[in-house]
């Protein structure tokens, strides 16, 4: 599959903080991609640093040519959604929008139509009258009329109630994805977006722990169950992870493990998100 | 071409109210001093009596930039608030970032904005101006004796070129301080070419005058060449155009122009 990004020594420092180190990372075409760290880890640095809006070192390519060599039109084909909603709160929606129309070579006008029609989007409203739910919501509405091939998500839904964050995605899935796009999103609300997830990155003090399809991911783990007095042999699987309740201790162990009369279970993202940071 | 269209447009739509306020207020001081004269007439029935009744032609010409002049203030005032923001301001409402993720050159863009928050509302300057010299040239029909509307045209056009030129040096300036400064642009490029001011005068003091520095505020005001007010008798294109300090200008303009972009794009980077 062909790499669209692709990232060899990305290191990022603000003063004497080293916020990312030496990153290596290649994202595949038509893949949903999930950033996943805890707070401060590095996600939003690296988002800023693939479009170019912060000084580092090393290098970055989409499309297999050097960001160096892009200039802004870039953005015909890489779009960004900042992790609060950055629109123009002077603007109204119908100028917002007019004004991504008209900027944009690659606005798709009957895309956008259908869009805004079906959103019930205020347009005469001044962008700063509206609640964060429906500023975000505008905000990928213009993204997604841009019909570009990357979409670079940073922490999209943050403060947004279930109703919109559900609404988010499905909008996301419905008018975007498909087997040639690509999605990046930052989180570190890994339950909230796990199920749609193909791969998973996980960042941790600016440094990459693991880069690896959901699936293959779900296969290397599992969630091994077996009752309190039994505990040691469990252990001597070591668990990266453990919890004790009802008489019966849970251990998240990587590999299929044979231990007679225990259960074990497919583990969550979070579960394996949770043990692989916190080793 | 679309893309320049959206851009004068969309920055006309940030900033409606900064071009238009100028007019309102200029409006409310014309309805004031109309108030105010009627009373007068009613109360002290005054003899009017236009300037230079005796050559309205002149006197409509040097009156509409008189006029002209005074309005130039408050639309610079205004120009400045609004060039001292120019680069900071979506840095200041946290919308950088859906702007530089726009597939548009930044030297286009800072260009449109150059454009529109320094000579933007100098249109509707010339407009008033217009309107006003229609009004007057009219009065003068009753009040002297003739009706001339090119030589109040001609008074109006002086005054709005001698408001560009003030434009084009002080609002350069003020539009390189936005690059550098995220708040306060105005205050702090002023202290600053203040300090600088004042270390000149410290190094002058310090050599005992033998050598001179060069005095900033005096240069740059000297780069709009002359204003006219000396010599509004006569004004005439000659005078207000016919100043080679005006190049100075223009090239100092550029320079301001080149280098807030270039800072604004190296520091669009400090997000």
């Amino acid at each position: 599959m062909e790499n669209v990004i692709n990232i060899n020594g990305l290191t990022k420092d603000y003063k004497q903080v080293r916020a990312l180190e030496d990153i290596d990372l290649q994202i595949p075409r038509g893949r949903i991609v999930g950033l996943l760290g805890k707070n401060g880890a590095g996600k939003s640095t690296l988002l800023k640093c693939l479009l170019d809006f912060l000084h580092y070192e090393g290098d970055v390519a989409f499309f297999g040519k050097s960001l160096k060599e892009w200039n802004y039109d870039l953005h015909t084909r890489v779009a960004f959604i900042p992790d609060v909603s950055g629109l123009d709160p002077r603007l109204t929606v119908q100028q917002t929008i007019d004004y991504a129309a008209g900027i944009n070579p690659s606005w798709n006008y009957d895309k956008a139509e259908r869009l805004f029609a079906k959103s019930e989007l205020p347009r005469d409203q001044k962008v700063k009258t509206l609640s964060k739910g429906m500023k975000t919501k505008l905000y990928l509405m213009l993204t997604l009329a841009k019909d570009v091939d990357i979409l670079l998500l940073d922490e999209p839904t943050l403060g947004l109630d279930i109703v919109f964050r559900k609404e988010f995605y499905d909008l996301l899935l419905g008018e975007f994805f498909d087997d040639n796009k690509t999605v990046i999103i930052s989180t570190h609300q890994v339950a909230e977006v796990e199920n749609i997830l193909q791969d998973v990155v996980f960042i941790d003090h600016g440094k990459i722990k693991l880069h690896q399809p959901v699936d293959k991911l779900k296969n290397d783990w599992s969630i091994v169950e077996v009752s309190s007095d039994r505990e040691q042999d469990l252990m001597a699987f070591n668990p990266k992870a453990t919890s004790r309740s009802l008489g019966k201790v849970r251990g998240l162990v990587q590999g299929n493990i044979k231990l007679s009369g225990a259960t074990t279970a497919i583990p969550s993202v979070s579960d394996i998100f949770v043990a692989v940071v916190n080793q | 071409m679309n893309q320049i269209k959206t851009l004068l447009l969309t920055e006309y739509q940030k900033r409606k109210s900064s071009y238009w306020w100028p007019v309102w207020i200029i409006a409310g001081l014309t309805l004031l001093s109309l108030i105010a004269a009627l009373v007068a007439w009613i109360i002290e029935s005054p003899n009017i009596v236009m300037y230079g009744s005796d050559g309205s032609r002149e006197g409509l010409r040097i009156g509409m930039y008189g006029v002209m002049f005074s309005f130039s203030m408050v639309f610079a005032l205004f120009m400045a608030l609004s060039a001292q923001s120019s680069l900071n301001r979506e840095k200041q409402l946290g919308s950088d970032l859906f702007f530089r993720s726009q597939p548009v050159c930044t030297w286009k863009v800072t260009a449109i904005k150059y454009l529109m928050h320094i000579f933007g509302s100098s249109l509707l300057l010339l407009g008033v101006g217009i309107i006003f010299a229609i009004i007057l040239s009219i009065v003068s029909v009753f009040f002297a004796d003739g009706f001339y509307l090119g030589q109040a045209l001609y008074g109006t056009f002086l005054g709005w070129l001698t408001y560009l030129k003030v434009a084009l040096v002080f609002g350069s300036m003020f539009f390189f301080f936005s690059a550098v400064f995220k708040n306060n642009a105005l205050i702090l490029g002023l202290a600053g070419l203040g300090i600088l001011e004042g270390l000149f005068a410290i190094i002058e003091a310090i050599f005992r005058h033998n050598i001179s520095m060069p005095n900033i505020f005096e240069s740059i005001v000297s780069m709009i060449g002359t204003i006219g007010l000396d010599e509004i008798e006569e004004i005439n294109m000659s005078i207000v155009m016919g100043d080679y300090r005006i190049l100075f200008g223009l090239l100092f303009a550029g320079l301001c122009y080149v280098g807030a972009t270039m800072i604004y794009k190296y520091r669009a980077k400090d997000v």
